[in-house]
């Protein structure tokens, strides 16, 4: 009577995966519990706002996890391992259709940070949200990725290098240049 | 010489606080980030950023939006319908890739096995005599036809009518390959009859 709560909820990921592979639906709603909101946030942040298309991203995401949940070995970590599909249907995405592969006018290598105000501590979310948006689609989408493995999904850099299949380096210094680019544009939130 | 290590401290310290989160340092980090930060704006500046960033980027604190419920739904009934693909299907799929229902295949088997049984019987073909009854009759037949329009065999012998009907029933095996069956009657006509 006390223990009402399914134990499912106290599975670890890779244990779910295991099931799911084994066609448990049970399991597979947890993992949908678990993951469907992040993954539909990335798809979201990383096409720059096409809602549309970030669902129909999650809903593939969600049929290659089915299919391919065979292949995911034990030894390794499920969110980088599902993170890594969905790096990589972003990556189609932008191939099919330039519009989301990054500008031309990529200034995020370059710092142009000369001074450094406090950031308000009010922060209006939403004015927040919209300029992130919008900086994000003129980066280019290696950076705009890193960027939101790193500090939406808490992935090690490490972990965003398997993701993205390159060197740990590389995503340091994709990493630093977009942060300290991105910190230098939007402390001015508020006016864009 | 002081500006070089201001530099050193600076990527340490950036290393430390792009690469793990807080909860992950150790006091020796802590002590050293503390340290530095009171003395490095920018180094100040990118760890507040990065507190900004995950702040508002935290899609449970922060939704913009939310998944659709028919994504869930297709995702199961994907699921159950790839549960289904079990026995001679998932041979099938497993020899050649054919993603076909246990239930669809058992059903195609079934159809193929029929029109199979049908085509055979309407060939009158029993498989366990090698020869029909009825082709049996026909070869007596041409047999007595062919000995009513030859005059020399008019009144042949029974052997001799057999003989014939032999030879109608060989040629008709050696067209229709049934080699097994002319096997059967070498060692027949071998043993004296
Ligand atoms: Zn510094």
């Amino acid at each position: 009577m006390t223990n009402t709560q399914s134990p499912i909820v106290s599975e670890t990921d890779e244990t779910l995966v295991g099931r799911i592979a084994q066609s448990d639906t049970l399991a597979f709603d947890e993992i949908y519990r678990r993951y469907s909101n992040r993954l539909l946030h990335y798809f979201y942040r990383m096409l720059g706002g096409n809602e549309s298309l970030a669902q129909d991203l999650l809903q593939e995401t969600c049929i290659r996890l089915i299919e391919k949940a065979y292949t995911f070995r034990e030894d390794g970590k499920f969110s980088t391992w599902l993170f890594t599909i969905a790096h990589n249907l972003c990556l189609n995405t932008f191939r099919a259709n330039k519009k989301f592969g990054g500008s031309v006018t990529d200034h995020s290598g370059s710092d142009t940070l000369k001074e450094y105000p406090a950031w308000d501590d009010q922060i209006d979310h939403d004015r927040f949200m919209r300029s992130l948006h919008k900086e994000l689609v003129g980066i280019d989408e290696k950076k705009r990725s890193v960027f939101l493995l790193r500090f939406q999904e808490h992935h090690s850099i490490r972990e965003i290098s398997k993701i993205m299949d390159c060197p740990e380096g590389t995503v340091k210094s994709r990493l630093f240049h977009t942060t300290r680019y991105l910190s230098g544009r939007l402390r001015d939130y508020k006016e864009i | 010489m002081s500006t070089h290590s201001q530099k050193d401290d600076c990527t340490k310290v950036q290393d430390l606080i792009l690469q793990t989160t807080e909860q992950n340092w150790t006091d020796t980090d802590k002590r050293c980030i503390a340290e530095h930060l009171k003395e490095c704006a920018s180094c100040q500046y990118l760890l507040q950023s990065i507190s900004v960033f995950e702040q508002e980027l935290d899609p449970e604190t922060h939704p913009e939006t939310k998944p659709l419920p028919h994504i869930r739904v297709n995702a199961i009934r994907h699921m159950k319908r790839k549960k289904n693909c079990t026995g001679n299907a998932g041979i099938l799929q497993r020899l050649f890739g054919w993603k076909v229902p246990a239930y669809q295949a058992a059903v195609a088997f079934f159809i193929l096995f029929v029109s199979i049984s049908i085509i055979n019987a309407h060939k009158g073909v029993v498989r366990t005599e090698g020869i029909s009854a009825s082709k049996w009759i026909s070869y007596r037949q041409q047999s007595r036809d062919y000995e009513a329009t030859t005059p020399e065999y008019a009144d042949s012998s029974q052997i001799g009518r057999n003989v014939l009907e032999d030879s109608l029933l060989f040629r008709s095996l050696m067209q229709s390959d049934y080699r097994h069956e002319i096997q059967k009657i070498d060692s027949v006509l071998a043993s004296g009859v």
